[in-house]
């Protein structure tokens, strides 16, 4: 029986299919019944908390076995990859050695030239702590699947923040601090100085955060 | 604590790491013209502290982020005297950074942290501070020290501001005096009633280091209190802990039994004393008047008391009489008692006349020297016979020095103990805008000033 089921934050394509027990999550993001989702958030990974999704009846597997017999199906965890340049202060943190602590596990690792982390993670984990050594030691906390989309003011501001433009909570409200966070994005990139979002801004920020995925 | 990072999985995100780091050392050096603090702007990484000697990191205190919001971060210093504070997200405009060691207090370094029925003190203790800073992007554009001073003495308030050489910068270096340092090194109570003067020193010294070294170490030698060149105080013993700092005499009581010693940072020489170091005494000498009822009279100079050149002997020893040793020249002719007199410290002199006193010698027209080898038997006077002088001069004068409080034996012959005590009532009295040559020759001005001393009502 299809339902309808409203994103909770933390939410994204792939935690909504497990949720209903869909392997694959294009199951449900390819249905003619979500081509207003599909049409407003365009990247499955980033979705909006109150955004509504439709749930389609599953069509159950079939697996042929004999009775009276102990069977095994073994069902893979997923895994789910978590792309992230590290900067420090603007410049890429380029060969630095990390530990992300992702519920019960720890993944150790080193940045790439560019700052890079790209690594699997468990699915559906929403929390993680990632630590680089130092000197000095620094740990910043990390909320998976928890960016909201760039048509957002919020999804801007939670940009803008991990850009190193803070504007504090990303409440999705105007405000003077998140004014003076655009202003100080569009005098670091050379645009004019506004202070409110316009299509070179956006553009701007798409490429600078999403690397020009579109959200 | 900082909101968690909001990222996305299976694309691109972009993580700017903002952060502060603050260090928390203390610099024995002490040059800081800032009453009580210093930044360091190092770009990239802190200093550590090669040399121990030369100063001490802070260890767990605690390190506040303040903003219109309340605390944004917290974080206690690390055994490098490091603490991280987070900045991601904070919008940018003006924060506090507060620290608070262990072991703060807002008291004054003085007699308030010398209840000699408390427990052990710790070994250090600080004045918390709050340090003003601009963010902008979660690093510091500006930062502003909006220290409170008046308990150092002051009774104002310093302001500097410290644009940091790379801006913005991620590093903020605090260089953070303490108010007490305990001397290592187990020290006997004195009585309350043992408490009765208060003797004046220099430490010779450009820098604070020797001194702090020496007064924190574990030697006798030492004091129970150092101003700085800021006026800052530091105190390394309670007031009534024994301290030898001064040996000699004083009304015949001996200093390190009965003295609270009170150093302060200057090289000898002509140069003066720094503004900031007179209202941080003059406060202390207050603390101390008030606290333990010492007359003001009995504030004195180490050169008044003090002697050098026996240091060997055991000049703890009530009895101890070093009359023939040569005496220290500190706090010296540049140190101002004027302006301690006029705050009714010390001993101030009054306007007595000369009247019939030392046979009149001062009263004529002939300028007469009374000087070393002057004698009352042959009466021998500014170098010759005089047997006509009435009374016995060079016994009034000895007496008199004495009834002041200098040491000198009362024989009526101008020996060395008495040049000796000449030269430290002139050392003491010409100082200031009252200097003049130190010769250990009484001449009628220095005759008249004995005069004015000795018979100045007691404040």
């Amino acid at each position: 029986m299809s339902q309808t089921y409203v994103v909770q934050p933390g939410d994204y394509m792939e935690t909504i299919a497990e949720k209903f027990g869909f392997r694959d999550y294009h199951i449900i993001y390819d249905d003619p019944n979500n081509s207003h989702i599909k049409k407003f958030r365009p990247n499955p990974h980033i979705l909006y908390p109150g955004d509504r999704v439709f749930i389609p009846d599953m069509d159950p597997g079939h697996e042929p076995a004999d009775t009276d017999k102990k069977h095994k199906f073994v069902l893979k965890a997923q895994k789910i990859k978590l792309i992230l340049y590290i900067r420090r202060n603007g410049e890429p943190f380029a060969k630095q050695a990390y530990k992300l602590k992702i519920g019960a596990q720890t993944i150790a690792g080193k940045t790439g030239d560019d700052g890079l982390i790209e690594q699997p993670i468990p699915l559906g984990e929403p929390l993680g702590e990632l630590t680089f050594a130092g000197p000095p030691q620094y740990t910043r906390k990390l909320n998976f699947g928890f960016l909201h989309p760039i048509s957002k003011n919020s999804g801007r501001q939670m940009r803008l923040n991990n850009l190193g433009f803070g504007c504090g909570p990303p409440t999705g409200d105007e405000s003077d601090t998140y004014d003076a966070a655009v202003r100080a994005f569009q005098r670091r990139n050379r645009l004019t100085l506004t202070g409110k979002f316009n299509d070179h801004t956006l553009d701007k920020l798409r490429s600078e955060y999403d690397h020009d995925v579109p959200s | 604590m900082p909101d968690p990072a909001p990222i996305s999985v299976e694309t691109p995100n972009v993580l700017d790491l903002r952060f502060i780091l603050v260090t928390v050392r203390t610099d024995f050096l002490f040059r800081s013209d800032d009453g009580g603090v210093t930044f360091h702007w190092i770009k990239g990484g802190a200093r550590k502290i090669e040399d121990p000697e030369n100063g001490e990191v802070i260890i767990g205190a605690t390190v506040e982020l303040l903003g219109t919001g309340g605390v944004q971060d917290t974080a206690l210093t690390d055994r490098n005297g490091q603490a991280v504070l987070e900045t991601s997200q904070l919008p940018s405009g003006d924060y506090k950074i507060k620290i608070t060691p262990k072991n703060s207090r807002n008291e004054f370094a003085g007699p308030e942290i010398a209840d000699p029925d408390t427990p052990p003190l710790p070994d250090r203790m600080y004045h918390p501070l709050e340090v003003e800073v601009k963010l902008s992007g979660g690093l510091i554009e500006q930062a502003t020290l909006q220290a409170d001073i008046a308990y150092a003495g002051l009774g104002n308030r310093v302001q500097q501001q410290w644009p940091p050489p790379a801006v913005p910068a991620d590093h903020l270096p605090i260089d953070l005096k303490p108010i007490w340092m305990r001397k290592e090194r187990a020290l006997l109570a004195r009585a309350d009633d043992k408490l009765q003067m208060i003797i004046v020193h220099n430490t010779d010294g450009k820098i604070a280091t020797g001194a702090i070294n020496q007064f924190k170490g574990p030697l006798q030698n030492g004091a129970h209190y150092l101003i700085d060149l800021n006026g800052h105080t530091i105190k390394f013993a309670k007031d009534h802990d024994f301290v030898v700092n001064a040996g000699g005499k004083w009304r015949g009581k001996n200093p390190n039994d009965t003295g609270i010693g009170i150093e302060i940072v200057h090289k000898e020489g002509d140069t003066e004393y720094t503004r900031q170091q007179y209202p941080a005494l003059i406060d202390l000498l207050k603390r101390l008047v008030a606290a333990y009822g010492i007359d003001p009279m009995r504030i004195v100079g180490h050169s008044d008391v003090g002697t050098r050149g026996v240091v060997t002997q055991d000049f703890t020893a009530p009895d101890a009489d070093f009359l023939d040793g040569g005496r220290d020249n500190d706090p010296g002719q540049v140190f101002r008692w004027e302006k301690l007199e006029a705050e009714g410290l010390g001993m101030i002199p009054g306007d007595v006349p000369l009247g019939d006193t030392y046979g009149k010698l001062f009263n004529g027209t002939e300028t007469v020297v009374l000087k070393l080898h002057d004698n009352d038997g042959p009466h021998k006077y500014g170098g010759k016979p005089r047997p006509g002088t009435p009374g016995k001069p060079v016994r009034e004068l000895q007496q008199d020095l004495a009834t002041i409080g200098y040491s000198v034996h009362i024989t009526g012959d101008f020996e060395e103990s008495t040049e000796l005590a000449v030269k430290a009532f002139q050392r003491h009295f010409f100082s200031g805008d009252r200097r003049r040559a130190v010769d250990g020759r009484v001449d009628k001005e220095t005759a008249q000033m004995i005069q004015n001393v000795k018979g100045a009502p007691s404040p």
